[in-house]
């Protein structure tokens, strides 16, 4: 009895045993040691890799290099709740077969994309976007063993040596054009994909104790993998107060129906087309009973958590695509589960600011293709975009709202501030400009009835899957009942903050943002453009800078041309070298630099390389900001966490963040530059230099933000037609630094 | 003696205050280091006329200064000797034994910032104005003996060329020049035209010889200066 009651307690309650509070939620963050995937030099894998036949070496170099820019690209989870929840998956798949457990890592990643990925070395990659689809535990242990057949078999060393077969001609492809080529390697690779399908299935999933049932849909979630994570109507309402409603152009009384039709052409994929792989499935799964299975082994609500905190994070990650659309309409859908949840309303409120500072006119290819309940919102997007008062108003009268419900939160008052400033700065209002009666009120004839009398129509979808709604949906008509509806005339942004026009709070960001004087803002599509500006920044001193946080310097060499090539090793040297360039360089202008350079990161080092993550991540953001000059409106607002950001200025001594790219492209001149030479032969040195150099490119971008304010302090793009050679890259780097030091031109 | 090393204190003098009038605090230079000084060595052939068919080489030493993001003013002097074994002047009386070309000038670097270059590095345009004092050095047979004497030229100069930093601050440098000493070239229009318009009936002798030996010695000189191929060493400070 009290065995039965303590595990009631735990499954009640394991939610919260494992690890997230939703109400109070924090994005996932790395935590415990780095693993080796982190730490492992290209160089050691080349020293390895030293036996080997050259192709099959290149192929082992390349792979480190491919697997090295992934883990230190920022977006690699570990040690985190969704990246153990997988392992403990996988060591369930793999109880029986320690050898191939033992050659493999499971981590998340950071993307929204529906995907699932594994690379030669042994590292799988879930998606989050992935996990945020899944229906249950057991489709994670199909798409993990499929993952796990390529790793087994090798088959990305099989298609690298295919693949070289096919391109140099050899044996049966002598005779193909390019066209054929390129198909000939797509069915190389569809095979091995099917050959993952079946023998993940045999020689893994079905020795382990997961459901056949649960996978037969699993093919689904890469189908409708496009669309929000439920298909739930959407409500204008709620974006409505008790201050207005929406007018009725403002919503669609039909949506575009999901399509449900099977593609089976796959000639130009390098996967089988879903049909198809669906059909060997399910002659797989047939006649094999269900007895003594399970949808979860693990658990079913961990799983839930788990799934939970993939939506949770994949609304923040579509945010920082600008996918506004799905980032808004997912977390709408995890309202519903978690009401008044602080991080998903947060997540809401900056889409809105963030369409509403950038001036964002949607047009209508926004909302016109996008199919299922999602449209409604897309559509709704599209019509407040097209006036830029409208979307202001609701971005603002909603940031209200927000600072209403969490009035101590530092990133919502951020929030409803600037968007107080920015409406002031755009339409020069105050509160006086804005009704202080409710919508209803007025005589026009509208249609009202309050929020509580609101009645949702169910359509009877309550406790169906995302899949089996979309089933059932096929050419009906979505008509939700709206709480009311006004003229177009009513202008009804003036009504927007009716419910707070006597708050305190509002009343003092109002006059905080008119006593600011806010600067004369310059509309994007009037400024000047992007090339005469930056020749204005050119030089342009920023002055007193002392000291600089660069983050993860980045760089990429190729060799252009008919063998477009890229040299690995040379990439990870030319990389250290760039962190040494900026060191010194910064010692030469005076500036002390601190560079988060994950190469150098040690196992301990994980704070270090969540600092990188987040900063890498705000760096999204204020591209999103869309201030890619300096003379662009800046804006501290972040979803990120302002406060954390604040810290890591604080523990790095400087609020000065920097990000540097190098890129070097090597071409090759043909050899008639030597006419001239011998024709005119004082133009020997010009000439002679132009060989050597070749036609070759260097780039260097580096831009530096203030993480206090937001502002980008430094836009500096420079592109020199030579040789990648010390001098160049000093030049580049030191100017950077000048411009940050020096105060006055004269 | 005394004046040229005033002339050359003149010319510097010049030179520093153009520098300072035109300099910005905002030019990066190289790493923070804006003054270069090097040693170019410089190569010319002479082009048909009286010069002898040989090549010409010029020694010379130039200090630049950078006073934008994309120029640099430099003042730069070179000397070019040349040595004859008598070369005839006058009916086998007078031989043209050695002349030394001495060359002072000032002249502006543009490194096009289109192509990424900063200055003092990459690759460069310039213009100059270039000063040039020949020493002649004859050898009169009549009456054995040695004398010499000098002339003068002026004339602007275009060229281009790369920089390249080695290491931490040793500069390599590869440039073309191209000279037009004016007087050289109306003498040598002259020389061709058999006295030109420099002949006159009314000078002495002396006088007359002096110009036949401006004009013989301006000539060769000029032509070896017009087109000059240099590379240079230094290092940026």
């Amino acid at each position: 009895m009290h065995f039965r009651i303590s595990l009631i307690f735990f499954i009640v309650f394991s939610g919260s045993v494992f690890g997230q509070d939703f109400d109070n939620y924090q994005p996932i963050v790395s935590s415990g040691t780095l693993p080796e995937d982190f730490t492992r030099a290209v160089s050691e894998a080349a020293k390895e890799a030293k036996n080997e036949p050259s192709d099959e070496r290149e192929f082992t170099v390349s792979a480190a290099y491919s697997l090295n820019r992934i883990m230190l690209g920022g977006k690699v989870l570990f040690n985190d709740p969704m990246s153990q929840f997988a392992n403990k998956v996988t060591d369930e798949l793999l109880k029986n077969n320690p050898t191939l457990r033992s050659k493999v890592r499971i981590y998340v990643i950071k993307s929204s994309s529906v995907n699932a990925f594994a690379t030669p070395e042994g590292a799988i990659f879930i998606n989050i976007g992935l996990l945020a689809q899944l229906e249950n535990e057991a489709q994670l242990a199909f798409i993990l063993a499929h993952e796990l057949i390529h790793v087994d078999k090798k088959h990305s060393l099989d298609h690298f040596k295919k693949g070289v077969e096919i391109s140099r001609g050899r044996g049966a492809y002598r005779d193909l054009n390019k066209y054929e080529k390129g198909l000939a390697e797509y069915a190389f690779s569809k095979e091995k994909e099917q050959e993952a399908d079946e023998l993940g299935f045999l020689e893994i999933y079905d020795k382990s104790k997961y459901s056949y049932t649960a996978i037969s849909g699993v093919f689904d979630i890469l189908k409708y993998g496009y669309l929000p994570v439920d298909e739930i109507p959407f409500d204008n309402i709620f974006f409505q107060n008790d201050g207005f409603v929406f007018p009725k152009s403002y919503k669609l009384s039909e949506l575009n129906p999901i399509n449900v039709e099977d593609e089976k052409d796959d000639e130009e994929s390098t996967h089988p087309a879903l049909p198809i792989r669906k059909e060997v499935l399910e002659k797989l799964i047939k006649n094999r009973s269900d007895e003594g299975r399970s949808k979860h082994i693990i658990g079913q609500s961990e799983f839930i958590t788990i799934r939970n905190m993939a939506r949770f994070e994949l609304c923040r990650m579509q945010l920082l695509d600008e996918d506004y659309n799905n980032a808004i309409f997912n977390a709408y859908i995890m309202l519903k589960e978690f009401p008044d949840n602080k991080y998903l309303l947060k997540v809401i409120g900056h889409s809105l600011y963030w369409l509403s500072f950038n001036n964002t006119n949607l047009g209508k290819s926004f909302y016109k293709n996008i199919e299922g309940e999602s449209q409604q919102l897309a559509f709704l997007l599209y019509k407040l975009t097209s006036k830029q008062k409208d979307i202001d108003m609701v971005s603002t009268a909603f940031a209200t709202k927000l600072k209403m419900l969490f009035p101590e939160d530092k990133d919502i008052d951020l929030l409803f501030k600037e968007s107080v400033k920015h409406i002031v700065k755009e339409h020069d209002f105050k509160v006086s400009d804005f009704y202080s009666v409710y919508m209803n009120s007025k005589k026009d004839s509208i249609i009202f009835t309050k929020t509580e009398d609101k009645k949702e129509v169910s359509e009877g979808n309550e406790g169906k899957s995302k899949y089996e709604k979309i089933a059932s949906s096929k050419n009906t008509k979505n008509n939700p009942l709206m709480a009311g509806e006004a003229s177009d005339s009513l202008n009804f942004h003036k009504y927007a903050l009716a419910p707070y026009i006597d708050n305190v709070l509002l009343k003092a960001a109002f006059k905080d943002a008119h006593d600011a004087k806010p600067e004369k803002y310059v509309a994007k599509n009037k400024r000047s453009s992007v090339n005469s500006a930056k020749d204005r920044n050119y030089g342009k001193a920023v002055g007193g800078v002392e000291r600089v946080l660069v983050v993860n310097p980045y760089y990429s060499g190729t060799r252009e041309g008919k063998k477009k090539k890229i040299s690995y090793l040379k990439n990870e040297r030319e990389e250290t070298d760039l962190v040494q360039r900026i060191e010194e360089c910064g010692k030469a202008a005076g500036i002390e630099t601190d560079i988060i350079e994950p190469k150098l990161f040690s196992n301990n080092d994980v704070e270090l390389y969540n600092d990188m993550v987040l900063l890498n991540e705000w760096l999204i953001e204020r591209m999103i900001a869309g201030n890619a000059l300096p003379e662009d409106n800046s804006s501290p607002v972040t979803v990120l966490g302002y406060d954390r950001l604040q810290k890591i200025g604080q523990a790095h001594g400087t609020t000065n963040a920097m990000w540097a790219v190098s890129m070097f492209e090597k071409r090759t001149r043909g050899l008639g530059i030597i006419v001239p030479m011998i024709v005119i032969p004082p133009l020997m040195p010009i000439l002679i230099h132009r060989v050597i150099n070749g036609g070759s490119v260097s780039h260097f971008l580096a831009v530096v933000y203030d993480i206090k304010t937001g502002e980008l302090k430094l836009s500096h793009q420079h592109t020199t037609y030579d040789n990648n050679y010390g001098f160049v890259k000093n030049n580049n780097i030191y100017f950077v630094f000048h411009q940050l030091k020096q105060k006055d031109k004269k | 003696m005394k004046k040229y090393i005033q002339f050359y204190i003149t010319v510097f003098s010049l030179y520093l205050v153009s520098v300072s009038l035109f300099a910005q605090r905002s030019a990066p230079g190289y790493m923070g280091k804006r003054f270069v000084l090097k040693y170019d060595q410089g190569i010319s052939w002479s082009l048909g006329g009286d010069a002898q068919p040989m090549p010409n080489l010029h020694y010379g030493i130039q200090a630049e200064y950078t006073i934008t993001t994309s120029k640099t003013l430099g003042l730069d002097y070179s000397f070019m000797p040349r040595y004859y074994k008598n070369r005839v002047l006058f009916g086998n009386s007078i031989y043209l034994q050695n002349f030394f070309t001495h060359r002072i000038g000032i002249n502006a670097k543009l490194f096009r910032r289109k192509a990424g270059n900063i200055a003092p590095t990459g690759m460069f345009s310039q213009v100059g104005l270039n000063l040039f004092f020949i020493n002649g050095q004859h050898y009169n047979t009549v009456i054995d003996s040695k004398f010499s004497h000098l002339t003068f030229d002026i004339g602007p100069s275009i060229g281009a060329g790369k920089q390249y930093i080695v290491g931490k601050n040793l500069m390599i440098s590869v440039d073309v020049k191209l000279t037009l000493p004016l007087i050289a070239i109306a003498n040598g229009i002259g020389a061709e035209a058999g006295g030109g318009p420099f002949g006159n009936s009314d000078l002495t002798e002396t006088q007359q010889l002096k110009k036949d030996l401006n004009r013989k010695v301006s000539w060769p000189s000029g032509q070896a200066n017009i087109l000059v191929m240099k590379i240079g060493f230094g290092g940026v400070l």
